[in-house]
């Protein structure tokens, strides 16, 4: 097998850059990505915990400064509401005043009778409906009612004793009073104001004037229905007014026996039972309810009322719930959007993540593939291929390598490549090559004798390429050995051969020169015989047409002048004498005209009298009287020419007019006459059919070989050119000597 | 009289021109010569009125001979005679210096008007030569003219169409066929690149081919 170098260069490249690829992936790249799958989660993960984290970071703010803002305005709220109550509480002081002042409330009680006490319940009546109370009543100092405004009432008070009110022991004793209670009679609660009636002396109570306003214009005005919880608690914990009516006597806080007791006995809040609202205080001063719901707790003491306490009760749950509908509202769809677009990257990424994995996977079978491909391509392509390391060991070979080594591959593997050499291809490699290789990376067509097993010798061509670690450093070959023994041997004979055909054609070299002499002899001898034969043809028509026309043609026009005399003469005496010699002479005439006729075609004269150019002319000029075909002669001032050279001209001129006349059907023949440097033209055109210069074989028939020779016979050169439906031009060209 | 020197190397052509010259009985001929040389020495001797030359003679020929006589002596008007009726030989002739020209064929008729013409300081020219003439002069003028491309008749019939010839005179003063005289009409037209017959008279006449 005879392996051309480059070949075998390319060879070694495809291989080297097989093993470069295979180096550049590892498992270890694909158990990276296969770890990006985790990252990718775990990233998510993060992503989603961060968002999360700093949305419930930014709610519990904004509900903390909720809960503050809530408490700050329950206490503004509170302290509002205090006052109002406050005045309201303190409103009926005065007229309760002016009305136990008024006499015949003090007269009814000193004397009474019907008429005192009718007085003074309208009176009570008045008042009562001018100032829009619940009730007005009079005591006497025994705490007995005497007169009411609801004296005609169902459940009037009149006759009933409420000595047992702090409102009476306080007023009989000198002392105002208001009084929150629920009425024993009225089952309503009302605020009671008391105020001693005194005699005239102003020293002695007579009994104590009595309004009652009603609360629950009050509790429907200042403590309107709410999330929040308002209430009006007494000293023990009872709550007398709410927004919350299944609160109402009920304790706050859970109550001991002393209260209940306190509470049973002053009959202020009714008959009980008083249940407990669930509320509780622990020790960091929250306040929970019974199902341990918290609440924000805030308090404040009325005017005049002592331990009575305004309170505000705020659920937790209910800001929470207040805070965050909007922030769910709001701020929801942003952290879900959020998380939406996180999962979404996520998603991508963990499938941009798969599909490059599943690529890796791809490419990594391909590289498999493309290996196994490599390792067989090594192997099983029949040319011997060898790779060494730095230290020159074989590290694989080719099944063509061991083949044609005889070796097995074992024996080989691992052994010194030039244990294989003959001792001066082993001298070469280590003297020169290897030094050359590996600093080079590369070398080519190295000429080795390796020594197979059975000792015979193969000369090789060894081309190899160096494959270099990162560092760029040659680590081992790659190398084709081309077994040239056969071609050497080959290359042997056929210089041998060379040698001896260089020879026998040198030989025959000399010759053929001889011979070449000989024949050009011969040649010349031809040509000059051809040139005395045209020659002596011209001469001998020259010759005969000089006879014609000097000779005979001379003759025959004396003849005719005699002629012409002797018809004149006899023209005279006889007229039928005279028409005959008149025949005669245009028989003469005629004859006169052949013989010029004649020699014109043998030789003009015209050619040796005036030259080449006027019989050029005057030639055309008689193909145009006979064939009517526009024969055009253009000439430059021609200089003289010998005889043989213008007949030469002259004719090639005539026969190429003649042809083209008899087979071109030509309407215009141009013919010039020119003359250009030493040379001497004639160049003639026609438009005629033309016809194939090449494989005309007719070509002989229309005379142009005829013209050739003559052109050759004056050292002139002929140029024929034509195409079919071209037209012909023939073009003469003669130096002309001297 | 007329005193004539003849020149032919002939002796019966020239014996049968003297006596076509002298049967006119206003010509005499005073000198004869059969070659160019004895022509020439023989008309600056006898100095005839005319000289009556063969073209083609042995030694000097007829042609030599006119251009020295007209440089020797330019009183001496020559005609010239020749067996050959090609146009060329009459420019030549001309050309040398020669008054006149006359075909041996044609001088029972033509050769006493010749001379007396000579004689009476014309020029002797047959319509055919002097036409001649005038186209060697025409071509001469118009090298590398579109006039160049028309060939020798082309150029006759231009003339003739130009001066106001009919297709039917053309044809019969060239002894050829109205249809031929057609076909050379509309080659010319083409040659020329004109379209009709009045475009070839102005061609004609700015090209000076033509004489008014």
């Amino acid at each position: 097998m005879v392996f051309k170098s480059g070949k075998n260069k390319q060879c070694c490249f495809l291989l080297i850059n097989l093993l470069k690829s295979l180096k550049k992936l590892s498992c270890a790249d694909i158990l990276i990505f296969m770890r990006l799958k985790i990252i990718i989660l775990i990233l998510a993960l993060f992503a989603f915990l961060s968002a999360a984290a700093g949305g419930f970071f930014y709610y519990y703010s904004f509900r903390k400064a909720a809960f503050q803002k809530t408490e700050a305005d329950a206490y503004s709220r509170l302290n509002l509401l205090t006052d109002q109550l406050s005045t309201y509480l303190s409103e009926h002081i005065k007229p309760v005043k002016t009305l136990s002042g008024i006499n015949e409330l003090a007269t009814a009680l000193k004397d009474t009778n019907l008429e005192s006490i009718y007085k003074a319940n309208k009176i009570l009546d008045n008042f009562t409906k001018s100032l829009d109370l619940e009730v007005s009543y009079l005591m006497d100092k025994n705490g007995i009612t005497l007169c009411s405004s609801n004296r005609n009432a169902k459940d009037s008070f009149v006759g009933k004793d409420f000595s047992f009110r702090p409102y009476y022991t306080k007023a009989i004793i000198g002392i105002p009073a208001t009084y929150l209670a629920l009425g024993t009679t009225s089952r309503k609660r009302g605020v009671y104001y008391s105020h001693p009636v005194y005699d005239k002396t102003h020293i002695h109570i007579l009994g104590v004037a009595i309004i009652k306003a009603s609360v629950e214009f009050v509790e429907t005005k200042l403590f309107p229905k709410s999330d929040d919880t308002l209430l009006f608690v007494d000293p023990d914990g009872v709550i007398f007014i709410s927004n919350k009516d299944k609160l109402k006597f009920n304790f706050l806080w859970k109550p001991n026996e002393k209260q209940i007791y306190t509470i049973e006995n002053s009959k202020q809040f009714g008959n009980g039972p008083w249940a407990w609202a669930g509320f509780s205080k622990n020790q960091t001063g929250d306040v929970t309810d019974k199902k341990n719901s918290r609440y924000i707790f805030s308090s404040l003491a009325v005017t005049n009322y002592p331990d009575w306490k305004i309170i505000n009760l705020r659920n937790y749950n209910e800001i929470t719930k207040q805070v965050s509908k909007p922030f769910v509202r709001v701020i929801g769809p942003a952290i879900i959007s959020i998380l939406i677009l996180t999962g979404i990257l996520v998603l991508i990424l963990y499938l941009l993540g798969i599909q490059e994995i599943t690529k890796r996977k791809k490419a990594e079978k391909k590289l498999r593939i493309s290996e196994e491909r490599y390792r067989r391509i090594y192997h099983k392509t029949p040319v011997m291929l060898h790779s060494i390391d730095i230290q020159g060991r074989i590290i694989r070979v080719s099944d063509h390598w061991v083949e044609v080594m005889g070796q097995k591959r074992e024996d080989v593997i691992g052994k010194q490549l030039i244990s294989f050499f003959t001792p001066d291809s082993k001298k070469y490699a280590i003297n020169v090559i290897f030094h050359r290789f590996f600093r080079t990376g590369f070398c080519k067509d190295v000429p080795y004798t390796y020594v197979k097993k059975n000792g015979e010798k193969m000369e090789i061509l060894l081309s190899c390429y160096g494959v270099r670690d990162e560092n760029g450093k040659v680590v081992r070959s790659l190398a084709v050995s081309v077994d040239v023994t056969e071609k050497n041997r080959t290359q042997r004979d056929l210089q041998i051969a060379t040698e001896k055909l260089s020879q026998y054609s040198h030989d025959l070299e000399q010759q053929v020169k001889k011979r070449t002499i000989q024949l050009e002899k011969a040649q010349d001898n031809l040509k000059s015989l051809s040139k005395n034969i045209i020659a002596s043809q011209e001469r001998e028509k020259a010759l005969v047409a000089g006879e014609l026309h000097d000779h005979l043609g001379q003759v025959l026009t004396a003849l005719r002048i005699d002629a012409v005399w002797v018809e004149k003469f006899l023209t005279r005496f006889d007229e039928n004498a005279g028409n005959r010699a008149g025949k005669m002479c245009s028989l003469i005439d005629d004859t006169i005209n052949d013989v010029r006729d004649m020699a014109y075609r043998l030789r003009p004269r015209v050619l040796d009298d005036l030259g080449l150019a006027d019989a050029l002319e005057s030639l055309l000029s008689d193909f145009e009287k006979r064939s009517n075909v526009s024969c055009v002669f253009k000439h430059d001032e021609i200089p003289k020419i010998n005889n043989t050279l213008s007949t030469a001209l002259y004719r090639i001129g005539q026969e190429a007019v003649t042809n083209s006349l008899r087979h071109s059907n030509a309407t215009t023949i141009i013919v010039e006459l020119k003359t250009k440097d030493e040379d001497i033209i004639l160049f003639i055109q026609d438009n005629g059919c033309g016809f194939d210069v090449v494989n005309n074989n007719g070509v002989n028939g229309f005379g142009l070989e005829g013209m050739r020779e003559r052109a050759n016979l004056v050292g002139g050169k002929l140029d024929i050119s034509s195409r079919l439906s071209q037209g012909t031009s023939i073009c003469c060209k003669v130096k002309v000597k001297g | 009289m007329i005193k004539v020197l003849l020149a032919d190397d002939h002796y019966i052509v020239r014996e049968g021109l003297r006596k076509v010259l002298e049967d006119s009985n206003e010509i005499e001929v005073i000198a004869e010569a059969a070659d160019g040389e004895t022509a020439l020495d023989e008309a600056i001797n006898k100095k005839p009125d005319v000289a009556v030359i063969d073209i083609s003679m042995p030694g000097m020929d007829g042609l030599e001979v006119v251009a020295r006589l007209t440089s020797y002596c330019s009183d001496v008007p020559v005609l010239i005679l020749t067996m050959h009726d090609e146009e060329q030989y009459v420019i030549r002739a001309i050309e040398a210096g020669a008054m006149g020209y006359v075909t041996k064929q044609s001088a029972p008729e033509q050769l006493v008007a010749a001379v007396k013409k000579i004689h009476a300081g014309g020029r002797y020219l047959t319509e055919k030569a002097s036409e001649a003439l005038a186209l060697r002069v025409i071509r001469g003028n118009k090298k590398g003219s579109l006039t160049e491309s028309l060939s020798m008749r082309e150029l006759q019939v231009l003339r003739k169409l130009a001066m106001g010839s009919t297709n039917r005179e053309i044809a019969i003063s060239y002894n050829i066929s109205i249809k031929t005289v057609d076909t050379y009409r509309s080659r010319i037209l083409k040659k020329l690149n004109i379209r009709n017959n009045a475009e070839l008279s102005r061609y004609a006449i700015q090209n000076k081919l033509v004489e008014l």
